[in-house]
Order: C-alpha cells, then structure tokens, then sequence
C-alpha cells in the first residue's frame, strides 16, 4: 500500500469548504487515534497539525461545540496517515466516531428501531452539522433495505468511507439486525449530485 | 431564532454536563453499561473494561447477550423488562474477553422517555465469584461435617441396639433362673 499524505495543497483546499461540525466528532477520532495507536500517535497527529498549520488546539476541543468541518477532515485524514490505516481501517474510524461519542448517547431517541432512525435521519445530521442534508428517499422495513443520500457534503472521497463506517453503525444500534451491508452506489467524487447509500440488513 | 451567546451558553453547559457524565461514570467503581432500546451495548464505563477485558471500542456495538453465556436466561430479562421498570439480583455467568467465566450480580434499569415509549436500559453488576466460592467452600465444609455426623449416629445406632439386646438378653437369662428357682421350690416341696 502506498504512503499516504496529507500535503499543503490538501490542507490549502480543504480549509476553503464551510460548514461546522460538533467537536464530539474531532473528540471521538482523537480517542479512536489514541485507543489503535497510543499517546505516541496523538503527539505524532499534534506535530502534524502544527506543520501543516491547521488552525486548532486540540487540547481546547469541547464534546458540544462547534468546529470547521473541513479541520474535522483534515484530522481523519491525519490519523489515517498517522496510523497508516487502510479503508477498512477508515471505515472502522467511523463506526467508532458513533461507539464512542457520549453525545450518541445523548441521542438515543433516535435509535429506538430502524423507522425511527430512517424517519428521523435529517435531523439526526442536523444535530452535529451546520451544513448539509441527510436524506432517505426510499425505504422499505420488510424488504429491509433503504436509500440514504447525504448532499451539500465534498470535502475528500476518503470521508464516503468513513461517513459509510458511521452510518453502518448507526443501523446496527437501531435496528438490532445481526448482518448489516452498505454500498456507496453515487459519489460526488464520480460526478454525481449527492453521495448516495445502500443499505439492507437481515 | 437564538441568538449566539445564548446559544454559546447552551454549549458550554452541555459540555459541562458531557464532562459531569463521564466523570462519573469513569469514577464508578462497579461495571455499568448504556443499552439500546435493541440492546445493544452503546456505552461502557473504566471499570466494565477493567472487569470484561474489553475495550469499549470492540464491545460498543454488540449485543448484550455477547457477555453471558445464559442465552435464555438473558431472553427471559428482555421480556420481563418490557414489564418491569427494573430487575435485581439475576445471578448470570458473565464470559470476560479472554474465555474465563466469572459469576455476576446484575441489576438492570429501564430508561423511559417522556412519552412512555423505552429508549433503553442500564446494566450494571457486581462480580460474586470470590463470595460464590466462599459459599461453594462452607457448604462443602457442612457437607463433610453432615457426613461425620450421619456416620457417628449409625455407630451409636449400633452400639445401642448391642446395649439394649444385651439388657433384654439379662432380663431374660433372670427370669429364666427366675423360672427356675421356682420349679427347684416345687420339686423340694413335692419331695
């Protein structure tokens, strides 16, 4: 697998794109970081920040506030350099910005059945971001499959699959199901209009 | 539509309140854990890792009959729960991350909304292993001394009817010289 690199140039376009996100999401990827790679690993991330001049302390970052989300990608796209993760490792990142998130916790209105939480979708989104929409276009509980489409979102294709991770985890608390699937089936990165997921789960 | 300091004034209460939480569930010193109206585990404190062996980053997500190895048992809470506000003292045998099987009090809570509709439950426990094998060793302990005891009662069974057969033998041989000395009285008379 090829080194991956966060450069100047990424930090220089991805710092253009507005939108807030909560600081629980930054908060939650620092522990993943922490919990897979150590205190050595979050001193690695820091020093990365520093170098590439991203503008935050993450010393300061509080669960409910709110934050650049463009710095919240350049964090996930630290850590995957940091910890030399691979997608599934970027997938799992995202599964574990819902398992550790004590504002999640919070939430749990939303998670009472796979209805609820697909009915409930956009404003779930609305509880993290600024920016944005979670839509559900299409669902059916007894063909146990819906359509999940997440617009006004372009920061890097590496957050598809972590977005793929955090959504996929959410199903799995709501619904209860013991095999969840989800397949990105359109993607702003390929020209689409939105990014759009797939879900079905038995 | 609020206006920025109100709502900055909302977020640093929240994040007072998130630190409060975790505070508190990090000092606990008994295993707790935050279930999903599905029960699933979706938080878990210090000392549930400390206990289990698992991380919360493996263990949030999984169902809670992960932990136990009484399936069935662990169906029955689920219903009685739907029932039940709460439920103590179910004695379960919890699998801790490396295989080994411990023995656990749980008591379990039920989370209700304002609506009435559950949005989820607590659990918490307690290991009972070190006073389980107490127990194990004391009735063990009655079980030998109950033995001894049964065996030293079957010997003075014994001995007692060895007493009491000897007593009724000499009852006996007396009333037969008894018997005797008075035939020998008739003879001599007779004579």
């Amino acid at each position: 697998m090829e080194k991956f690199h966060v450069t100047e140039r990424d930090v220089a376009q991805i710092l253009k794109i507005p939108g807030n996100v909560k600081g629980t999401i930054i908060l939650t990827n620092l522990e993943y970081l922490r919990k897979k790679g150590g205190e050595g690993a979050v001193e690695k991330l820091k020093e990365r920040i520093k170098e590439l001049e991203i503008p935050i302390d993450l010393e300061s970052v509080e669960h409910a506030s709110m934050y650049p989300e463009a710095v919240s990608v350049l964090i996930v796209l630290l850590i995957k350099e940091v910890l030399n993760l691979d997608e599934r490792g970027v997938f799992e990142m995202g599964q574990a910005a819902v398992k550790l998130s004590p504002i999640t916790k919070i939430l749990t209105k939303f998670f009472l059945s796979t209805d609820i939480i697909l009915k409930r979708a956009p404003e779930y989104w609305k509880e993290y971001f600024d920016f944005g929409e979670l839509e559900v276009p299409e669902y059916d509980i007894e063909k146990r499959y819906a359509i999940v489409r997440l617009k006004g979102y372009k920061f890097h294709p590496l957050l598809c699959i972590y977005h793929a991770g955090y959504f996929y985890q959410i199903g799995k608390i709501a619904s209860g199901a013991k095999k969840i699937t989800i397949e990105e089936r359109k993607c702003v990165f390929r020209g689409d209009p939105f990014d759009e997921f797939y879900f079905t789960w038995e | 539509m609020m206006k920025e300091s109100e709502v900055k004034k909302y977020q640093d209460e929240l994040n007072e309140l998130i630190d409060y939480i975790n505070d508190f569930l990090n000092f606990l010193p008994i295993p707790v854990c935050d279930l999903s109206s599905t029960f699933y585990i979706i938080q878990v404190n210090k000392a549930f890792e400390k206990l289990t062996g698992f991380d919360a980053l493996e263990i949030t997500g999984e169902s809670v009959e992960r932990l136990f190895s009484e399936k069935e048992k662990i169906k029955n809470i689920i219903l009685l729960l739907q029932k039940n506000r709460e439920l103590q003292n179910q004695e379960l045998t919890l699998i801790k991350k490396n295989g080994e099987e411990i023995i656990v009090n749980t008591f379990w809570g039920t989370r209700i909304k304002k609506e009435g509709e559950i949005s989820g439950f607590f659990l918490a426990f307690i290991d009972i292993t070190p006073l389980k094998k107490i127990q194990q060793e004391m009735e063990e302990k009655i079980r030998i001394s109950t033995q001894d005891l049964k065996e030293k009662v079957k010997e003075l069974e014994k001995f007692h009817e060895i007493a009491i057969g000897r007593e009724l033998k000499m009852i006996e041989l007396k009333e037969e010289i008894k018997r005797l000395k008075e035939e020998l009285e008739n003879l001599k008379k007779k004579q």
